[in-house]
């Protein structure tokens, strides 16, 4: 059985991180290491960053949303506006999307989210190297 | 984590040494840009980053050190950063930037 935490942040550079902090609390709770626990602080700001210069100014909410389960922890960053989301553009390392890129390599498993909401859900297993 | 960056001429290597303390994020980013192209665009020299006492970057801040790496190779100068922490030489690692910056 799942545990759900949640939280939502204006959708402004100022409040990224304070979803980070938030996000060492939970994975710290839920039994990560320490490297792990950074990997997930990191793949949480970026998934906001990569929200808000999606929204390109428009001011809104971002969702993100902890589900706690036996060895693994899902998060799921949303927000209401349609936003775009390419795991991957190009291949000069000086034009990619950096943030994508960064959230691809650390999480276990990464995943757009372009129905209902827009945003990333993302997958950190406890003990697994990315 | 605040953001405050210190930057000093270094004589001896003909360089801008820039020194950023605390976090480079979405928030810190635009002000280290304005400070980081502003040098460029006003001085032709090589800039270094010392990463000391540098606890994040995010990749915001690592769009900014592209930005510049772009604008200082117009005049045929460098970046290079130095002293950075493991968790932020990782990110380095993983975005190929390790490639394209003198890193020490």
């Amino acid at each position: 059985m799942s545990e759900c935490i949640s939280l939502k942040i204006p959708s402004r550079p100022e409040y990224v991180s304070l979803a980070r902090l938030n996000s060492s609390a939970v994975a710290n709770s839920v039994g990560f290491d320490f490297e792990e626990i950074d990997d997930i602080k990191i793949a949480v700001a970026e998934a906001c960053n990569s929200i808000i210069d999606g929204l390109d100014g428009i001011e809104d909410s971002i969702n993100i949303e902890y589900l706690i389960e036996d060895m693994k922890l899902d998060i799921i960053i949303t927000t209401n506006h349609p936003i775009d989301c390419h795991l991957k553009e190009g291949d000069d390392v000086l034009d990619q999307n950096l943030s994508l890129l960064i959230i691809e390599t650390i999480m276990d498993e990464v995943e757009c989210l372009k129905d209902e909401v827009s945003g990333i859900k993302m997958t950190k297993r406890i003990g697994v190297d990315a | 984590m605040s953001f405050n960056l210190e930057k000093k001429y270094d004589e001896v290597r003909k360089a801008w040494v820039l020194v950023p303390k605390g976090d480079i994020d979405i928030y810190s980013a635009p002000e280290f840009k304005k400070e980081l192209i502003g040098l460029i665009d006003m001085e032709n020299k090589d800039v270094v980053i010392d990463g000391t006492n540098l606890e994040y970057i995010d990749s915001t801040g690592l769009g900014v050190l592209i930005s510049g790496l772009k604008k200082i190779r117009e005049h045929e100068n460098i970046i290079m950063i130095e002293n950075i922490k493991p968790n932020i030489n990782k990110l380095f690692d993983i975005t190929g930037l390790n490639k394209v910056f003198v890193i020490k």
